[in-house]
């Protein structure tokens, strides 16, 4: 049984404007207290063509975790619009959380974000060379991925692919 | 009959392995196939009972769903108190769920369903062990145990009380073994595989009892599961997929000698599962018909691949009814509610049907009563030892019972509101955190939230703890009240440990010390005389290694000047010297001790043939005494060891025993075995002197393991074949205290007689000398495995033994421990008698007579003091009430005076 597991994630400061940091409100549960921390992150799938342009927005550790209920907030910077390729700039686009134990991932929960102009106009005529301040970021549906985490046990790490939307 | 399908039981089209229905009746839980992973969903009884409830939104459907297994959930199964759920899968896990109180509502995180758990199950142990699917799952009668099947052609029985420890494997299956079922007493478990076989297991060993194969010899392997199940009056055990004349049938297994003679048949594909109904019923009694009692018979419901369900009643030739059509797909489980009267029924289609019978139908379901009376009449035993029902009309006579009664009633409630008050604060426990709602929480987590560095400059958070688990399995169950007397005082006797001494070496580490040793050449001379025949084997002795440990308290001895001591030292040096260890011949040695009384003693002694002996004390304090184990027996070597430990404030020098092998002792059980001599030199009394140990040594082969005195002076001496004696000095004679191999202390169950679980680290000279033997499984084994008549009688016997024992031992602690657990049994067994007995010997007589021999304490406990103690254990059964009231009564009287 998964020692770790993901209660809710909730996006904080929904929709907001693209240079502004996203927000997660993540509470998991833990069943048993962990000798190490967790280490989260929030990847940036910066074009749906290639890893490559996938941006860690920020990694952060968590811990002590005790057995019991958690709950943090977890703060990153937007990402750099200029690693971004120009055309996939505007559309929908992906932002993962990953958590990991060990360099082991066994979470990933990801969020789609639309990235629009929020002006009408611009969004009948986009401009050449996207204007990120003009953007606001929605993000929506979650998809998790995988949620469990093994822990001293005989089964191996398993990562369960768990498609949703 | 009813017949209904509630749609919105389903596993979103998945199919449902297995069904169960809580003991209560409010829930019932399916466990399959989930979207990913396995599925166990636990779902609300009552909207399937009531259309009103089905209709009502307000009443929620569905209670919990778990997905934690990784893959298919084959059963699901609701231990007999209803608090746990075990479910086994695919996954190879077993994992059994409790319900948890602390945590409010939450969802399964990213399942499209955003129905919030109404009630929050986790799981509290993951069983690992199967190398392979977990098929079914069962609990035993009483929960004691629980027994998982696999593909892996296992049986793995889990102590219930201690998961995750496992208790047996049962091994002799060839193929996938794909059902399980206790027996309704719990002396069999059966098993049924895709090898062709159904095998019976005897509980009390986990030995094979017997293999059916005849019925199945034309089985093919084709089924999903194998649900057998044992009738509720035990005579039957019934199969699933059996074949007769090349139809499928399910097999009647009669308990009276395995035989097969009778099957149900009539379902064209296989059966996969069998369940009786918990129920034993008689014929409905027509008013003015005459009243013949008609024979109680069971109800069986049998589902099968070929998607029908057929009802039979054992007194009929025909099923009650068959329901054809009534899946898509084949049954999977079938679950009786505990009244007997509704079936829930689950396929593999994924959906579930629920059967409603009427009592005209079935019959009139016997009472519990009836059915333990049943189960004790045809098999001695029930497992329904107590009944209080009974007793629940009794009138209470005494305020001071009613006082009793109420507090332990009032603890009861106290559990229950605990309860229910963690259930209360489960649901506020989302709300508020430290008088904090979880509002504030959140919009001030960013600013509180701790966040540090790392040494290698990274960000680390740490979390907002919003909850905390119940990770014990039974962290509320025993609230301290409840175990008033848990002894545990110090072990006054040294637990015994192996150790070589080398005795040269040790006289010259301690050089110096007070050594109260003296050889007399003479006694030596004169046993080399006598034993000239023999003088081959001390050599062996010596090489032999068999030792065992002796202690000896240190008291007061006499002065000595020191000049004499070295001197005698250096002659035991020089003796020791002169005879290399293994080649030459043992030097047999008298020896004498400078205390008076001992150097009397040791004249009375007159060992025949003293082994050698020295002394050696480790300490020059003057606090000194010791006790010196000379035994005439040649087959016993005594070495002194320096070591010094203290234990209880009470310095402790080891003794070293070597013992002979048998040869040697053939050739001295002719011989008067004179005893062994122990001194109580702390009390200058002679305690034991040449007793004959000849009446509990005789004809046999054995020998003295172990001797060692209590710190009370009483010497106990283990013997090679476990049993062991102490000396009772009032009446001379050697009185049994222990036996390994006694056929009581395994058949004494009385853990329901003692105060908490730890009572049972009771310690003492008893405790160390019997050993401690406090396997539950053991004692479960033996519950299921003795007619409960005996077991009553061998459990008293025991624990009237082990006062007894206590009590020549004069182990205070263990008297009043062991004397508490006796008057626990008894008050619980309801033996009056012997209550009254216990009761009466510790008042005394009120009036003070001179011409009474009652002695108002007992190894040093003031009777009336444990009659006090006594009373609130009495108070706890209506029955004793008189008796309750009468020593009360006579006790107030006492105090008055």
């Amino acid at each position: 049984m998964a020692k770790v597991s993901v209660l809710n994630v909730a996006v904080l400061e929904n929709p907001s404007p693209f240079h502004s940091p996203f927000r997660f409100e993540i509470s998991f549960e833990c069943s048993e207290a962990l000798a190490d921390d967790l280490e989260w992150k929030i990847i940036y799938v910066g074009s749906a063509e290639s890893e490559e342009f996938d941006q860690i927005l920020d990694s952060v550790l968590v811990g002590p975790v005790p057995a019991g209920r958690h709950m943090f907030v977890f703060q990153a910077d937007a990402p750099n619009p200029s690693l971004i390729p120009e055309t996939d700039a505007v559309g929908v686009t992906v932002v993962l959380i990953t958590c990991t134990y060990h360099g082991q991932e066994f979470i990933r929960v990801g969020y789609y974000v639309n990235n629009e102009y929020l002006n009408p106009e611009l969004r009948e005529n986009p401009p050449m060379k996207p204007d990120f301040s003009q953007v606001g970021p929605v993000s929506t549906s979650c998809f998790p991925q995988g949620r469990s985490l093994y822990l001293g046990g005989v089964q191996p790490f398993k990562l369960r692919v768990k498609v949703t939307s | 009959m009813k017949l209904l399908k509630p749609t919105w039981v389903n596993h979103n089209g998945k199919p449902i392995f297995s069904v169960d229905i809580h003991p209560d009746g409010t829930k019932f839980a399916t466990g399959g196939q989930g979207q990913d992973s396995g599925k166990v969903v636990i779902w609300n009884m009552s909207p399937v009972l009531q259309e009103d409830d089905e209709k009502d939104e307000n009443i929620p459907k569905m209670l919990c769903q778990m997905d934690n297994h990784l893959a298919c959930v084959n059963c699901v199964r609701w231990s007999n108190s209803g608090m746990y759920l075990a479910s086994g899968g695919d996954d190879k896990l077993i994992m059994v769920w409790k319900r948890a109180t602390y945590i409010g509502p939450s969802t399964v995180f990213g399942s499209s369903g955003k129905l919030a758990n109404v009630e929050q199950w986790r799981c509290v142990s993951i069983l690992r062990n199967h190398s392979g699917d977990v098929m079914d799952v069962a609990w035993s009668p009483h929960d004691a145990w629980l027994a998982s099947c696999s593909v892996d052609n296992t049986v793995v029985i889990w102590n219930a009380v201690k998961f995750p420890e496992i208790l047996a494997t049962l091994r002799g299956h060839s193929g996938l073994v794909k059902g399980l079922t206790w027996d309704p007493v719990g002396k069999y478990i059966a098993s049924q595989a895709d090898d062709r076989s159904l095998k019976v297991w005897r509980t009390l060993d986990w030995q094979l009892e017997t293999s059916i194969t005849k019925p199945f010899d034309e089985c093919g392997g084709t089924t999903h599961v194998l649900r057998l199940s044992w009738s509720p009056d035990g005579h039957y055990l019934v199969s699933a997929h059996a074949m007769n004349n090349s139809g499928p049938t399910a097999q009647i297994i009669e308990r009276e000698g395995w035989k097969t003679n009778m099957d149900f048949v009539g379902h064209r594909k296989a059966v996969t599962v069998v369940k009786f109904n918990p129920k034993i019923f008689k014929k409905k009694q027509k008013n003015g018909s005459s009243a013949k009692p008609s024979c109680p018979y069971c109800c069986c419901a049998v589902g099968s691949k070929d998607r029908s369900l057929s009802v039979w009643l054992t007194c009929l030739k025909r099923p009650l009814v068959v329901i054809h059509e009534l899946f898509d797909k084949s049954i999977m489980d079938i679950s009786w509610t505990l009244n007997g009267l509704g079936i829930l029924v689950c396929s593999m289609d994924g959906s579930v049907a629920f059967l409603d019978f009427s009592q005209d139908e079935l019959g009139d379901p016997l009472s519990e009563e009836e059915k333990s009376r049943i189960h004790q009449s045809t098999y001695g035993k029930s497992l329904a030892i107590m009944t209080e029902a009974q007793l629940s009309t009794a009138v209470i006579e005494n305020p001071e019972m009613l006082k009793y009664q109420r507090r332990q009633q009032q603890q009861q409630l106290d559990q229950k509101s605990a309860a229910t008050r963690e259930m209360g604060s489960a649901t506020s426990v989302a709300g508020v955190v430290n008088g904090e709602s979880l509002e504030d929480i959140r919009k001030n987590l960013l600013k509180k939230q701790v966040e540090t560095r790392t040494a290698d400059g990274r960000r680390r958070i740490t979390p907002l703890c919003i909850a905390q688990l119940d990770t014990g399995m039974n962290a509320t169950s025993t609230p301290a009240a409840l175990s008033p007397s848990v002894l545990t005082t110090p072990s006054k006797i040294e637990p015994m440990k192996a150790f070589d001494s080398r005795f040269t070496e040790r006289s010259k580490a301690t050089p110096g010390a007070p050594a109260l040793t003296s050889m007399t050449p003479t006694a030596v001379e004169r046993l080399k005389e006598q034993n000239l025949v023999k003088e081959l084997r001390p050599r062996d002795l010596l090489e032999s290694s068999s030792d065992s440990d002796e202690k000896v308290p240190l008291a007061k001895a006499s002065s000595l000047s020191k000049r004499k001591l070295e001197l005698e030292v250096e002659t035991v040096e020089k003796k020791k010297k002169g005879r290399p260890r293994k080649d030459s011949r043992l030097m047999p040695v008298s020896l004498s001790v400078q205390s008076p009384a001992a150097l009397t003693a040791e004249k009375e002694a007159m060992c025949l043939s003293a082994p050698a002996l020295a002394l050696k004390l480790p300490i020059p304090s003057p606090q000194r005494a010791f006790t010196l184990q000379v035994s005439s027996d040649p087959s016993m070597y005594i070495e002194v060891e320096n070591e010094v430990t203290v234990v209880g404030g009470v310095k402790l020098s080891r003794l070293k025993c070597n013992r002979e092998g048998k040869e040697w002792e053939t050739v001295l059980t002719s011989r008067i075995l004179t005893a062994a001599g122990s001194w109580d030199v702390h009390r200058q009394v002679v305690v034991v002197k040449e007793e004959s140990l000849h009446s509990i040594l005789a004809g046999s082969d054995m020998t003295v393991s172990q001797i060692l005195l209590t710190q009370h002076g009483i010497p106990v001496m283990n013997l090679s074949d476990g049993k062991a004696y102490c000396f009772n000095p009032s009446l001379s004679t050697w009185n049994l205290v222990s036996d390994k191999q006694d056929s009581l202390a395994q058949c004494a169950d009385f853990r329901s007689s003692l105060p908490s679980q730890d009572a049972m680290l009771c310690s003492g000279p008893l405790a160390i000398i019997q050993g401690r033997t406090s396997n539950s499984g053991r004692q479960a084994a033996r519950l299921f495995s003795v007619p409960h008549v005996v077991q009553q009688e061998t459990t008293l016997a025991y624990l009237e033994n082990q006062v007894a024992a206590a009590l020549t031992l004069q182990s205070s602690h263990e008297y009043r421990h062991w004397l508490l657990v006796y008057a626990r049994y008894l008050v619980n067994e309801g033996f009056e008698y012997r209550l009254r007995e216990i009761c009466k010997d510790l008042l005394g007589p009120v009036h003070y007579s001179t011409g009474s021999q009652w002695e108002s304490t007992v190894v040093g406990l003031r009777k009336r003091e444990l009659l006090k103690e006594l009373l609130p254990v009495i108070g706890q059964n209506l029955r004793f009430q008189r008796l309750f009231t009468e020593c009360q009564e006579q006790l107030d009287i006492l105090r008055d005076k």
